[in-house]
């Protein structure tokens, strides 16, 4: 009732929240060790542990932990730069080797491999999880494999085995490409390539999304759909890195906002990305403040246009309106997690001009260059973005933003798949939201899907500028089969020019994440690929395994432990 | 011939008719004053109106309700939003009104005069109030807002209009139930008799003796449907589905306030306490039509 | 009795066609394409083309249409696109909890509010009334999410006296978790019945049959719980039946709110994300429920009320 409003006025009035502070902390030990159980929470729910369906964020948290690919990341390090996790190192192979033309691709699987049911993982089981994957209708990543020699027949039902794969012998495994291409070991670090047993698979039939097959640090123990999923370490795995926890634990459907609260309460390890109300509390309570850490994740974030599209066609109006906004107050806005961003590459990014600066917040040019282009009243157009507090003010910001320069705009808030319907169509906004997060840390992951003209599609183009750009093209296909890296690298630094200067996008900021720990969690940042990787993270409790309320703790100050 | 409109009631036992009034003649005049004397509710005002932290400002001389995530006056806002939430409120129950009686008037009459008429749209209001209302609510108002996304900016007051569309789709099948039953009663009155027999044509007996008697219950429905719309607003807000932005609106308010609730508490209050107030006059309204008519009979 | 229930039923099943054919009206006037939620936005045309094949949705509306049909009345709710689970599977899930968090709202409604309004009618105009009055009129005017946010803040953050969010694992665990969510759902509730419970208890203390019951000597609260309220009891149960129709489904707000696991929330999601057959599957389980609630509800009332006519009672209807 309104008496209950005139309470929470009043228990803000009168007696002002108290300062919020850890209730446990660290035991002091200087080197990881084993035990606990780690948990954390999302708003979402896990759609499926089958490493060849699970494609959204929540999913990849678990598969991050479950699957174990041929090559992986290196390990994300609290204070480590972001782009060092996106190096690969070798995984369940223990080295490879590439042919003189770069087409041939030999994998030497480590001894002694087990799952967590401790059968052997073979070479085979490669072959046949990436088949099954090719051979799947609903699977989002047949697509991915099409380098490879015979993949293509494979997927139309042509052939029951691809060619490009071939099992030498148990720990030898060969991938055949139909052309170079430098992006391809990326490919296979994703989880869709973790090994797979045929018989598992095959008795499992659907059912695989709940009895995954493990073959990472972890393994699954119970999943009560909507609530939780519970993961334990896997008796068999091999990397004495991974594995420190007893057991991780996700916490399905927690309102953001409620999330927070647990973690102040003790009941959740990790808070993610508190929105923006719980980060300005944080933020104001010096006692946690030393326990969030800030990482700028592989994205980036925009509106885009549909270059196609008067009066977007013309690239005067795509530059004033990348004058127009103002970037400050979009870092003010987010409370300074966002990078201002020159292009679609994040910062760590091999491939990235480091060297482009970000349109300045100019009115007066934007409307210069709107005058030019013949439009020197502004026009009205219609701006599609997605439903979410966040989009509803950025959406706001930026018609503010705009208005100053005579573009006048109309927010359109769509759900999911409204939104994507729109923004992929021809005939759609030509004004749209647009984020991209990549898929593998490499510049391909990005302009390759979203500015070359082979991505185009009159419906649900995945190119959804419509820009098409033969030198960029050409740039982008020189690109992937080139292996130099040097080489490569002036590739993409040219693209970054040409897209800079023709800005299909109003480009935006690049997003960093914020977590906050209880103080008693180690080696646990932010992972550029998986996001919420736990696989190095370990708990420091007392030598009976438990947690020390923050009160015991009198001997080493906070500032000479180890973090 | 008619029955004797409802004597006004010599002695006022409850002032809730007064009461409900008074305040509403009071919301009407903050919501002419106020926006005339705030900065226009809309104006985005990032250097002056945040923290340097990009945290909303609380209440002071300058912003008497504080500032919101945008730097943006509360108090304009909330009065603003508050003639905004009346305007699609009384919009939809208006709609609510007119389809409602439509269906049960035309219902009742017909029991006698054509009864199938009359059990066809019987089953078609049970069948609505069977349904799941709030589920194809959401449902519809996904589908017209992403309608026709073709990047020419639609008008405000179409989507208003149609927001207040779905939401009467909500309100009408109780009001016709209740219509309904009223015309049952007056369709076996002597009046009703008397006219048929004089000749007079079923539109007639409706327009000149069914309408007239049933302004009672039209004008008890009214108030509290302006009211459950002012909620269902609020829900549809919730949904995602409110006002479009960056339109100020109460439900849209309150539901963008309810995360601030420890940093801006402001911004979940002020906006929800006037809506408290705004539907709690018209219930009062309400209740003091009810006991007014009640004393009548 | 038997013929009443028959035709209760029969107008079930049109309830359930009329909902079904809407819904699927409905869903696909949204634009938007399931199949794209699948596979990603990276996903090419192929990929995408190979999606919409796997879940049917390249066959003309009508063929998908009659399919639907065909398959809900063999009753083969199909599987969720979403997560790839049977339909059936998710809502025998999420039935059990919104069933226990409907009912609990429901008693405390009526455990509440019957006495409340008892209270009302009984001190009828001095204060007990007014402080009734007034404080169902403030709980019809505020927000179920606002109240609900409150109480988790207060209670469950800063008393810190019952858990915040999910479903509680244990007996013990789990009826603590269930009363903030069902403590918000109850709130307007029980401003409803008091008030419908003092309005017709104020007209049914004049009749004459409580007179009567007075003038035999009868203690007053004796005359209130053993004769007026008898007749006051059928539109509360109507109330109350309707009530539970609503929120099976549509206690949409506080299930998100409590991450409690019901059928409201995950309704919600499907419609955000198009998973067309769920919605279908919830559809079909809110109108199945509104419909057999509707048949108890009437055989209560008649149960209750012998002399209950056919012609609803037009007094009934007036409670908003």
């Amino acid at each position: 009732m309104g008496l209950v409003l005139a309470v929470l006025a009043s228990s803000h009035v009168a007696c002002r929240e108290p300062q919020s502070q850890p209730r446990w902390q660290a035991a002091g030990n200087l080197t990881p060790r084993r035990g606990g159980a780690l948990r954390f929470s999302t708003a979402d729910s896990v759609n499926s542990l089958d490493p060849a369906i699970a494609y959204d964020e929540i999913s990849i948290y678990m598969t991050a932990h479950l699957f174990d690919t041929l090559v992986g990341y290196a390990p994300a390090m609290p204070g480590g730069a972001g782009g060092a996790a996106t190096v690969l190192e070798p995984r369940l192979a223990e080295s490879w080797q590439l042919s003189e033309d770069g087409k041939m691709l030999r994998f030497h699987l480590r001894a002694d491999l087990r799952y967590h049911d401790g059968a052997p993982i073979v070479a085979g089981d490669f072959k046949y999880a990436l088949e099954r994957v090719l051979r799947m209708q609903d699977s989002p990543f047949g697509s991915f494999l099409l380098p490879v020699a015979g993949a293509e027949a494979v997927r139309q039902g042509r052939a029951d085995h691809c060619a490009g794969i071939r099992v030498l012998d148990d720990r030898t495994l060969e991938f055949e490409l139909t052309r170079r291409d430098a992006s391809f070991l990326y490919i296979l670090a994703m989880k869709f390539a973790a090994p797979l047993r045929r018989e598992v698979a095959e008795r499992a039939g659907a059912a695989l999304r709940r009895e995954p097959l493990a073959s990472g640090p972890y393994q699954l123990v119970s999943w009560e759909e909507g609530q939780r999923v519970t993961l334990r370490r896997s008796p068999h795995h091999w990397d004495a890195r991974r594995g420190w926890l007893d057991e991780i634990v996700l916490l399905e459907n927690v309102p953001r906002d409620v999330e927070l609260l647990m973690f102040e309460r003790g009941e959740l390890d990790v808070c993610y990305q508190p929105p923006a109300p719980g980060y300005l509390w944080l933020h104001s309570q010096p006692a946690w403040r030393p326990h969030m850490q800030r990482t700028v994740m592989m994205n980036a974030f925009g509106e885009r246009m549909n270059v196609t599209r008067p009066p977007f066609n013309d690239v005067r109006v795509r530059r004033a309106l990348n004058y127009a906004v103002n970037k400050e107050h979009l870092a003010v806005l987010l409370h300074g997690t966002a990078e201002p961003a020159h292009g679609i590459l994040p910062p760590g990014m091999f491939g990235r001009d480091d060297a482009i600066a970000p349109y300045p917040h100019d009115p007066g040019r934007a409307r210069a260059l709107l005058r030019e282009a013949g439009y020197p009243d502004g026009f009205a157009v219609e701006y599609a973005t997605l439903t979410g507090d966040e989009p509803r003010k950025l959406a706001t910001a930026l018609q503010a933003d705009l208005a100053e320069v005579g573009v006048r705009i109309t927010i359109r808030e769509l759900s999911l798949p409204a939104y994507l319907a729109a923004v992929g169509s021809r005939d759609g906004p030509g004004l749209s939201f647009t984020s991209w997060t990549q898929d593998y840390p490499d510049p391909s992951s990005f302009v390759d899907l979203r500015f070359h003209s082979r991505m185009i599609t009159d419906q649900a183009s995945v190119n959804d500028t419509f820009y098409a750009n033969p030198v960029v093209d050409g740039l982008i296909d020189e690109a992937r089969g080139e292996l130099d890296r040097t080489r490569r690298r002036d590739k993409y630094l040219s693209i970054e020019k040409i897209l800079y200067d023709d800005a299909p996008w109003i480009w935006g900021y690049h997003r960093a994440t914020v977590e906050v720990l209880q103080p008693y969690v180690r080696s646990y940042q932010a992972h550029p690929v998986w996001v919420r990787d736990f696989s190095y993270a370990w708990l420091d409790l007392d030598d009976q395994g438990r947690r020390v309320p923050a009160s015991e703790v009198t001997t080493a100050p906070v500032s000479e432990r180890p973090r | 011939m008619r029955d004797a409109p409802p004597a006004l009631p010599r002695r006022q036992k409850t002032p809730a008719l007064a009461i409900g009034l008074g305040v509403l003649g009071i919301m009407t005049v903050c919501m002419i004053l106020v926006p005339a004397l705030r900065p226009p509710p809309d104006a985005v005002n990032i250097d002056g109106g945040l923290a340097s932290t990009g945290a909303p400002l609380p209440p002071s001389w300058r912003a008497p309700l504080g500032t919101d995530e945008l730097g943006r006056d509360v108090a304009a806002r909330v009065f603003a939003g508050l003639r905004m939430s009346l305007v699609i409120s009384v919009l939809a129950a208006a709609l609510s009104l007119v389809i409602g009686l439509a269906v049960g008037l035309v219902a009742g009459l017909a029991n006698r005069m054509a009864p199938w008429l009359d059990r066809l749209l019987s089953r078609a209001i049970d069948v609505t109030l069977a349904l799941p209302v709030m589920l194809l609510a959401i449902l519809a108002a996904a589908a017209v807002r992403a309608a026709a996304v073709d990047g020419q900016p639609p008008t405000r007051g179409g989507a208003m209009i149609t927001l207040a569309l779905l939401m009467s789709l909500i309100g009408w099948p109780t009001i016709a139930r209740v219509t309904r039953a009223r015309a049952l009663v007056l369709a076996r009155s002597e009046m009703v008799h008397a006219a048929r027999a004089l000749g007079a044509t079923p539109l007639g007996i409706l327009w000149r003796h069914v309408l007239p008697n049933t302004l009672d219950v039209i004008s008890v429905l009214a108030t509290v449907t302006v009211a459950q719309m002012v909620m269902a607003e609020v829900s549809m807000s919730f949904l995602g589905l409110g006002a479009p932005a960056p339109a100020a609106s109460l439900g849209r308010m309150v539901f963008e306030g309810r995360v601030h609730y420890r940093t801006a508490p402001w911004l979940l209050l002020a906006p929800g306490l006037t809506i408290v107030l705004a539907v709690s006059t018209f219930h009062l309204i309400n209740v003091g039509l009810r006991r007014r008519y009640a004393e009548a009979r | 009795m038997i013929r009443l229930v028959l035709q209760a039923l029969g107008r079930g099943c049109v309830v359930i066609v009329v909902a079904l054919t809407a819904t699927f009206a409905v869903l696909h006037m949204v634009p938007g394409d399931p199949a794209r939620l699948l596979v990603g936005s990276q996903a090419d045309a192929d990929t995408l083309a190979r999606a919409r094949a796997h879940l049917g949705l390249d066959e003309p509306l009508a063929v998908q249409y009659l399919l639907m049909l065909r398959n809900t009345a063999r009753g083969d709710l199909g599987e969720s696109y979403r997560t790839r689970r049977p339909v059936s599977t998710i809502l025998a899930e999420r039935l059990w909890p919104s069933v226990e968090l409907t009912v609990a709202a429901l008693l405390l409604q009526l455990l509440v509010g019957i006495p409340l309004g008892v209270l009302a009618a009984r001190r009828r105009g001095r204060w007990p009334d007014i402080a009734i009055g007034a404080g169902s009129l403030l709980a019809l005017s505020t927000p179920g999410f606002v109240f609900g946010t409150t109480l988790l803040y207060v209670v469950g953050y800063r008393l810190g006296w019952l858990p915040i969010v999910g479903y509680g694992q244990g007996a013990l665990q789990h009826l603590a978790h269930l009363v903030l969510p069902a403590l918000s759902l109850a709130f307007v509730g029980v401003a409803m019945v008091a008030q419908l419970v003092r309005g017709e208890l104020v007209r049914a203390m004049d009749e004459d049959y409580v007179r009567s019951a007075r003038a035999k000597g009868l203690s007053e609260s004796r005359v209130i719980w053993r004769h007026a309220l008898a007749p006051v009891l059928p539109p509360v149960l109507a109330a109350i039946g309707v009530e539970f129709g609503l929120l099976l489904t549509g206690a949409v707000a506080v299930e998100s709110i409590f991450g409690w696991p019901g059928l409201g929330r995950e309704a919600l999601q499907a419609v955000l994300e198009l998973d067309i057959p769920l919605i279908m599957g919830i559809v079909i389980v809110s109108a199945v429920a509104i419909t057999l609630v509707n048949v108890v509800v009437e055989l209560l009332q008649r149960a209750l009320n012998p002399r209950l006519d056919d012609e609803p009672d037009p007094r009934s209807n007036t409670a908003p």
